[in-house]
This record gives C-alpha cells, sequence and structure tokens, in this order.
C-alpha cells in the first residue's frame, strides 16, 4: 500500500482510531495485523520471507542473550547469515550471476547457473537491516531479547517504517511498543502536520519533477547537455522529496499513535561539506553503516590508510545497498572518493591554507554549500541513470553542453513553485531559527492558513498517478 | 477504553479543531473550485478550450476522433470543399479510444453528426497505465456529463472520493486556464477547426518498425472502442473508422489494427487502413515525425478521404 493513496488514508484513519479505542495490551496485535495487511497489499506472498528473518531474528536474539562465549558469536553469525542470505538470494543472485555470465563468456565458456525469475520483496533491504541490528545490539549487550514474539515481530514490521525506513534501532523502537500512549493532542496535531509536508514534498515536487527527469533520463540520448544537467539538478530535489516526504509521513504517522521514530533527514542541500551531507542524509543508513561496519572494521582509530579504506569501503557497501547494479556501486564509490579525498585535503592542502586566504566567511560558507551541492549531483546521475553507458554519455553531455534546453513549461512551472516553497522553509529552518514557522505558527490563521494552502497546491499541482517511492526498490 | 477517550480534553479539542479544520477547508474547496469552474469553461484557446468546444458546442455535419494524429492529419478545408459539409476535428494528444469514446458520448448526446472519423493508432489497444491517467483531461466534466462518469472511473478506484474537492477536477489546469483566458495559444499554434497544422519535412529514411509486436491487449480499451461504434449505429451517424499513414514499415500487420478492422466488420462499418499507404508511408517529404504527417500531405490526405467518402459511401473494409 503506498502512502501517497486513498486506501493508505482510509487505512490510516480506521487503524489509528481503533488503536486509541483499544485496551494497551491488544494494541500491538492490532498495529501488527495493519503491518501485515499493509505489507501484503505489495505482493503477499512475500510476507513468508518476513516471516523467516523473524522467526530466524527471534531465536537468535534469545540465544545470543543466553549464550557464553563463542557460541554467542556463532548465534550472531547464523542470524546475520540468515539475513544477508535472503538479501544475496532476492536482491544479488541475479546480478552475480549476470557478471560470472559476462566473465565467462569473455573466456569463451557458457554460464551453467540458471537465473532466478523473482521480484524484489518491497523494502527488503530496510526490514533486514533492522532485524540485523537487534541481533548485533544484543550481541553487544546493549539492548535485552525480546521474549514476545508478537512485539518483536511489530518491531521488524511496524507498518510506518517497514518498507523505506527510518531504518531503527531496538534500543529506540522496542520498549515504545510496551509503553501505553495516551492520546495526546499536542502530538497528534504534530504528527499530522508532519505528514501533511511529506504529502507536499512528494505530490507537489518529487512526482511533479519526476516527469521532466523521466523524459531526459529514460532517453539520454536524444537529449541535450543543458537538458540533462537541469535533469541531474531536478532529480536532486526528486529523490530528496521523494525520500524524505516518505520518512516525514512515516515519522508523522507513528507520531499520532505516540511513538517516537528518528529522524532521517536534515536539510542535507545546505550542508559545506561531503562528510556533513552525509551526517544529515538518510541518517538511519549512515549511522547504521558507522555503527555496525565502518566502526566494526576500526573506524579512524587505525593507520591513516586503512582509515582511508575503512570510509571507502563502507561508501562502497553503501551502494551496493540501494541496488544490484554498478551505477549504484559506483555511485558508492564517488562518494567514498570524495571523503577520503576530502581528508586528504584537510591533512596536506587546508591547513597549510588556513586564515592565509582573505574570504569572507558567508562567501566560502555559500560556496562549499554550491560546490558540496555540485558533487552531489555529480553523483547522483550514476544513481539514476539506467545503466553505466547512460551514465557516461549522461556525464559527457553534461560536461560538452551543447544545444538548447527542453522546455517542458508546464512542468517546469509547478515543480519551480514547489521548489521554492520547499527551499524558503529549509533556509528558514537552517539559519532563521528565531522566526517562527508558518506551519507550526503560534498565531492560529497563519497556521491554518499554511495548511489551506498546502492542500490546496497539493489538490491543484500535486501528481496522483500512484506513483510508487522510489527507494522502496531498495 | 472508548469512554477514557471521549472524556480526554486532548481528544474533544481534536475533535472540535478537525471539525472547524474541515468546514474552513471544504468551504474554501468550493470557493477556489468553482472558481477555476468559471475561468476553466470561459477559455478562448488552447487543448482544454478544444475539448470544451467539442463536448459542449459542436454542431458539425463531420467530427473526427482520435489521438494527435488524427488532430494532425485530418484537414477540415478538404472535407468542406469535396463532401460540402461543416467540420470539427476533435482529437486531442496523448489520448486514446477511451478519450474519443468518451467526448463521443457527450457529444451524440446533444447532436448527431451525420459522418463521424474515428482514427484509430497501430497499438491503440495496448495496455498501458497512462492511457488511464490521461483521462484527467475529462475530471472538469464529471459533474455536468454524467455520460463519461463511467471513464473517468477507470483511472482508479477512489476517483468519486477526490472529486468530493471542488479543486481536484482542476488539478495541473492553472496554467492552461491561465493563459486559455488570452489568445496565447492561437497566437502560438493558429488551430483551423481543431485541425492543428504542423510544416517541417522529415529528414530520415524509414525503417522496419519493430517495437514490442507481442504487446498486451487491454480489453477495457477494446470495449471502448465497440462502444463507440455502438454508439454511432444508434445516433444512426456514418461512420468510419481509419488508421492513417505511417512514415516507417511495419514488418507485421499490427494486432490492434486488425482487432479494430474484424471489430468494425462485425457491425458494417468502413475500416480503412492507410497505416502503409504506398501515396504517403515511407516518403519523409510527408512526414513532420514518424506518426505525424506535415500540413501539406494531412492535406492530400484529407482530399483522398473526402473522395473515398463520397464515392465508396457505406463500403466495408478496404485497403488501398
Amino acid at each position: 500500500m503506498l502512502f501517497n493513496s486513498i486506501e493508505f488514508v482510509i487505512f490510516f484513519i480506521l487503524v489509528t482510531s481503533l488503536y486509541f479505542i483499544l485496551p494497551h495490551k491488544y494494541r500491538w496485535f492490532l498495529l501488527l495485523v495493519a503491518s501485515c495487511y499493509f505489507y501484503m497489499a505489495f505482493v503477499p506472498v512475500y510476507i513468508l520471507i518476513l516471516f523467516f528473518t523473524i522467526v530466524i531474528d527471534y531465536f537468535a536474539g534469545i540465544w545470543i542473550e543466553e549464550a557464553q562465549g563463542k557460541k554467542k558469536k556463532q548465534f550472531l553469525v547464523l542470524s546475520l547469515v540468515a539475513n544477508i542470505g535472503v538479501l544475496a538470494v532476492f536482491k544479488y543472485y541475479n546480478f552475480l550471476n549476470d557478471n560470472l555470465t559476462f566473465l565467462l563468456h569473455g573466456a569463451g565458456w557458457e554460464n551453467p547457473i540458471p537465473y532466478l525469475s523473482i521480484l524484489l520483496p518491497i523494502g527488503l533491504s530496510f526490514h533486514t537491516f533492522q532485524a540485523m541490528s537487534y541481533t548485533i545490539e544484543v550481541y553487544r549487550g546493549h539492548q535485552k531479547a525480546e521474549r514476545h514474539f508478537g512485539i518483536y515481530s511489530l518491531y521488524v514490521m511496524f507498518y510506518p517504517q517497514l518498507v523505506a525506513g527510518p531504518i531503527e534501532r531496538p534500543q529506540n523502537l522496542l520498549f515504545q511498543f510496551r509503553t501505553e500512549h495516551k492520546f495526546d493532542y499536542e502530538r497528534v496535531v504534530s504528527g499530522l502536520r508532519l505528514m501533511l509536508w511529506g504529502f507536499f514534498k512528494k505530490l507537489v515536487i518529487a512526482d511533479r519533477l519526476a516527469i521532466y527527469v523521466n523524459a531526459a533520463y529514460g532517453n539520454p540520448d536524444e537529449h541535450t547537455g543543458l537538458t540533462l544537467a537541469v535533469a541531474t539538478m531536478f532529480f536532486a530535489f526528486q529523490i530528496y522529496c521523494d525520500f524524505s516526504g516518505y520518512s516525514d509521513i512515516a515519522i508523522g504517522a507513528a507520531r499520532v499513535m505516540g511513538y517516537d521514530l528518528m529522524k532521517n533527514f536534515n536539510r542535507p542541500y545546505l550542508s559545506a561539506s561531503i562528510s556533513e551531507f552525509w551526517s544529515r542524509w538518510h541518517i538511519s543508513l549512515s549511522t547504521w553503516f558507522k555503527d555496525y561496519l565502518y566502526i566494526s572494521m576500526g573506524g579512524n582509530r587505525v593507520p591513516i590508510p586503512r582509515w582511508y579504506f575503512n570510509l571507502f569501503f563502507t561508501f562502497l557497501i553503501s551502494g551496493l545497498w540501494h541496488g544490484a547494479n554498478w551505477t549504484y556501486i559506483i555511485w558508492g564509490a564517488l562518494n567514498g572518493f570524495y571523503l577520503v579525498f576530502a581528508l586528504i585535503r584537510a591533512r596536506y592542502i587546508d591547513k597549510h591554507l588556513d586564515g592565509k586566504v582573505p574570504i569572507p566567511a558567508w562567501i566560502q560558507k555559500t560556496g562549499n554549500i554550491l560546490m558540496t551541492f555540485i558533487l552531489i549531483c555529480f553523483s547522483w546521475i550514476f544513481f539514476r541513470a539506467e545503466s553505466v553507458q547512460d551514465a557516461f554519455l549522461i556525464v559527457k553531455k553534461i560536461f560538452t553542453l551543447n544545444g538548447p534546453l527542453f522546455t517542458d513549461f508546464t512542468q517546469m512551472f509547478y515543480g519551480l513553485i514547489g521548489l521554492a516553497i520547499l527551499m524558503a522553509r529549509e533556509i528558514k529552518h537552517e539559519y532563521f531559527k528565531n522566526v517562527s514557522p508558518l506551519l507550526e505558527h503560534r498565531s492560529p490563521v497563519v497556521r491554518y492558513a499554511t495548511y489551506m494552502v498546502l492542500i490546496a497546491l497539493i489538490l491543484l499541482i500535486g501528481v496522483f498517478d500512484g506513483s510508487q517511492f522510489i527507494y522502496f526498490q531498495f | 477504553m472508548l469512554n477514557q477517550l471521549v472524556a480526554n480534553p486532548g481528544f474533544k479539542k481534536f475533535l472540535v479543531r478537525l471539525v472547524i479544520f474541515l468546514v474552513v477547508l471544504f468551504a474554501i474547496d468550493f470557493v477556489v473550485g468553482n472558481v477555476l469552474r468559471k475561468f476553466y469553461f470561459q477559455q478562448k484557446s488552447g487543448p482544454d478550450y478544444e475539448s470544451i468546444y467539442a463536448m459542449e458546442k459542436s454542431r458539425e455535419d463531420l467530427m473526427v476522433f482520435g489521438s494527435s494524429r488524427a488532430r494532425n492529419h485530418y484537414h477540415p478545408k478538404a472535407f468542406e470543399e469535396a463532401l460540402g459539409m461543416s467540420f470539427y476535428n476533435a482529437g486531442r494528444n496523448g489520448n486514446f479510444i477511451l478519450y474519443s469514446n468518451a467526448v463521443a458520448q457527450a457529444v451524440l448526446k446533444r447532436h448527431q453528426p451525420k459522418i463521424v472519423i474515428l482514427d484509430i493508432v497501430g497499438h491503440e489497444f495496448e495496455y498501458y497505465a497512462p492511457n488511464y491517467e490521461k483521462l484527467s483531461v475529462l475530471l472538469p466534466f464529471y459533474k455536468t456529463h454524467p455520460e463519461i462518469r463511467s471513464t473517468v472511473n477507470l483511472r482508479g478506484n477512489f476517483e468519486p472520493v477526490k472529486l468530493w474537492f471542488q479543486m481536484y477536477p482542476f488539478n495541473s489546469t492553472l496554467l492552461s486556464i491561465g493563459l486559455g483566458n488570452t489568445e496565447f495559444y492561437n497566437k502560438r499554434d493558429p488551430i483551423i477547426k481543431g485541425y492543428s497544422p504542423i510544416n517541417r519535412e522529415l529528414n530520415q529514411e524509414p525503417v522496419v518498425d519493430t517495437i514490442n509486436l507481442n504487446y498486451e491487449i487491454d480489453t477495457v480499451q477494446v470495449r471502448s472502442y465497440e462502444t463507440f461504434i455502438q454508439n454511432c449505429k444508434k445516433a444512426g451517424v456514418q461512420l468510419y473508422v481509419v488508421c492513417s499513414p505511417y512514415f516507417n514499415k511495419f514488418p507485421v500487420r499490427d494486432k490492434s489494427i486488425v482487432l479494430a478492422e474484424e471489430i468494425a466488420r462485425k457491425y458494417d462499418v468502413p475500416f480503412w487502413d492507410h497505416s502503409q499507404d504506398p501515396a504517403f508511408s515511407g516518403n519523409p517529404k510527408n512526414f513532420y515525425d514518424i506518426r505525424h504527417l506535415n500540413e501539406p500531405a494531412s492535406l492530400r490526405f484529407s482530399y483522398m478521404l473526402a473522395e473515398k467518402i463520397k464515392s465508396a459511401d457505406g463500403k466495408l473494409a478496404t485497403r488501398p
């Protein structure tokens, strides 16, 4: 079930109403049944995959807690292998087989391994990562094993964040299912407000810009460098509004029922460096990789070359997490390279220049924000392109910038209205913190007027073609 | 538990404010929606104006229905001269049989043209989700034209729910309403009785078009085509189904065209397949792009068709 559908609106109203009517002891069951229904609205049979990982991780958690010494680690490995195994089969098998076929073909051999004819289960990477964080935290002793099978299942399946995060940690979420949440006016209104803003970002900005982006990226041969450059910039905002819009709806829906989910985005395009960008973009995934991969490899407490390798490798894996395609791997590698390069620059160049170049701080900061945005946009080319060949063609065309701009005036006009509102809100929140934001304004007249304008814009310039959220495919 | 909830002062406050919110929302929606409706229906130019004219004002003897190919291929001058009939071209870019059927239903409810030409395209009945999304151009007519509601409802199960909002029918039309209330569109692209002349000659050689020959046939669109024919028959309108020329060669006859011909035969409706007409196809001088004739070629095609209608009135399907 898509958040941007009438079905979801009805589902949300029904589930939330029932939630507050039911006594606390039955609520976990209601949420679990609702989450199953929510997930099964996509491809019903894939709930069996979820069930498989839930059962393994539930028992693994208990065994890890009860075991001593080496056994503890063995149970953790069992859980990790099961989760990564599911990912490997459903997400990476055909990709690996493709590459094997390519290699064998180069040597003049046939690949005897058959392909699997399967669809990627929606949000597989999200719920397997959330499940893994549970067993890892139990292993590390930061979380007690959950004995209640229903509540553990709900931890993995909680519908607001089931298919595209935020990827929660057990310490933050599990205990909340045991806490009684009474109807709280402020929380309910704040949650609904966040959902409204999420719907605006998805329907008015992301899906509108997608029309231009899809036209250009779907046929890069026929578009000019200038068009592809504009499409790439639009894609940067499309993916941001699509994914952060989803996160806002998820966090808002959970907040209405009294649950706190972690913040997933923090105005990433106002970052003044790549490392700052990654501390503001898809925060739940960045911190997952930091906590469970980067730090496990030694983080920065290792010799410098190894530190650089750890950073690069983490981003390479992050690219692979996004999708079984070389485009995502290159995207991850590119971001890893940016970060390593920034460290090298800071170590060998910046410290010699520090304070010696007389540029006012605000110009320097603006320049850094623009440069970060351009570098991120460049990496998005690989993320969005349909193949590596297409990506390089797009890069080549952008660098020559020949030909006129393809002007789909209607789409650009509506898209830019949405973008202007987004940027005004982001800049206000970043730089004018003492000015009361319109959506949360003290004056009810201003607040209500803002709600009305947002709803009117959704109705008048939103895109209602029921398009999926980009991150569902991961 | 329900008692506890009702007794919660926060819940009471929420309910009161929710009611106020909804009342204000629907009041604003009503006002803005109706202002937009007024400006939508008083447009002077543009694609929406042409749909309004076709559905609510057309009184011509001969009407053409179809997509952009209909809009670019059927020249009023030829039909008016050869047949001595008034003419209107109700083709609309990017819209196919579902749209044509809905518009024809609205027209036939208040007026019976003497002749209707339905231009069908290759892949006409291919299942393609955007064909349903594009029916949004009919949303402004939902309230006043009950005959098109079943077609609009094909967009999704919840379309009637979305239409509780008066603003929703005018989704994505703000700009076109603004420009349509001026002479902008007329100045940019002069439209002659719904016909849109396009002038350019193609600069390439024809190829064999092998794009997805084994596509899935959408039975909803086939039924819509059949309804179009039945409605014309019922209204006593002489219908001709035509597939106008394509630039490229088809390796085999397109299965939508084959199916359209079979159905036309079933109802004794003349079906003329000019998709590979050697007088036009394959010659870059006749085409604006691979799917559209340029103005001089469309004029010749229209004269040829008008003569054919005059001489072969009522004859069954033939190919050139």
